[in-house]
């Protein structure tokens, strides 16, 4: 847990606290934030993450363009996605388990459901 | 050649009549136009205030989010502190201090207690960005019926057509349907989903 790196995608600075905070408390110490899928995608081009956490509706760039950029790219191919929304309709969530999402969690979420949530993609991929 | 009279008379009183009613009509029309102009003219308040709680609501919520880290910060160290405080005692220490290590081991519950807690605190203000969701929704809302109103007045005033329409609608990321409940039963629905579309796409 130690040395997995999370790059953690919100444009609400008030969630990137939080979720940042929560994966403290659980353990996961190295965190970096990214405000949209755009400025996302520049933190990939120089530092490497394990783990990405993002929400879904973002400006410049959204989550599920985002996960789609990723995962066109070989290099992020197997790259661990949760996705973190309000968006809890059906179709939405096929939707973004089609372009590559590994999971899915709903706001509010609680702290125990974002650590089960990362162990079980964890341990899948 | 009477009764061609008689019908003149009655076309003259029957456009007549039409003419009263269609002044009428005009009346009435501006009559509302000065109404629904005041109308239209509020919303853009209206937003502006909408967009103030977002902010204010956000400033709160951000220095609440100060005061839970800082909270953490000195509970842990209060637990950090513990930890030496047992390192640096000889093993034999609490033996025969019962009453010692009772407290040492309520102090450390507590703060442990007060972690969890303000990890729950942490997380209830996720409303922060749930609310701010359904305040930008509103105010689009407001938008559109401000476009309306609008519009409105452009037929009022003949410029229907002339005058390319001004959209009010500002451009904001939300979700419309985004809401504070108690989101387990939807998340386990949708742990529900994810398993079937993981377990068909096995099969396939």
């Amino acid at each position: 847990m130690q040395n997995l790196k999370i790059l953690a995608v919100d444009d609400s600075p008030t969630m990137r606290r939080i979720i940042i905070n929560t994966l403290k408390r659980a353990g996961f110490n190295d965190v970096v934030e990214a405000t949209d899928g755009k400025d996302a995608l520049a933190k990939m081009k120089v530092e490497d993450f394990n783990f990405i956490i993002t929400d879904w509706n973002m400006p410049e760039m959204d989550g599920l363009t985002f996960v789609t950029n990723v995962r066109s790219s070989k290099e992020f191919e197997s790259m661990p996605i949760l996705m973190v929304t309000t968006r809890s309709v059906k179709d939405d969530i096929v939707q973004a388990m089609k372009a590559g999402v590994n999971s899915y969690i709903v706001k509010p979420f609680t702290p125990d459901t974002l650590k089960d949530k990362i162990m079980q993609v964890l341990q899948a991929t | 050649m009477e009764d061609t009279k008689d019908l003149v008379s009655k076309i003259q009183a029957e456009l007549q009549g039409l003419t009263t009613s269609i002044t009428d009509v005009v009346q009435t029309f501006k009559k509302m136009q000065e109404p629904i102009a005041e109308s239209r003219q509020k919303v853009p308040e209206a937003t502006v205030q909408l967009e103030k709680i977002t902010e204010q609501t956000a400033e709160a919520t951000h220095q609440m989010i100060d005061r839970v880290e800082n909270i953490t910060k000195i509970t842990d160290e209060i637990v950090q502190e513990i930890g030496v405080l047992r390192k640096t005692l000889p093993a034999t220490y609490f033996k025969n201090r019962s009453k010692i290590r009772d407290t040492v081991n309520g102090i450390e519950e507590k703060a442990q207690q007060n972690l969890d807690d303000a990890l729950v605190i942490l997380n209830a203000l996720q409303f922060q960005d749930i609310t701010s969701q359904q305040v930008h929704h509103a105010s689009t809302l407001m938008e559109e019926i401000e476009d309306r109103l609008h519009h409105l007045l452009d037929v009022f005033e003949g410029k229907e057509g002339i005058e390319q329409l001004q959209s009010f609608i500002k451009q904001r990321v939300f979700d419309p349907n985004a809401s504070f409940g108690d989101s387990s039963e939807t998340q386990d629905d949708i742990d529900s989903l994810i398993a079937d579309m993981q377990k068909n796409k096995v099969k396939k």
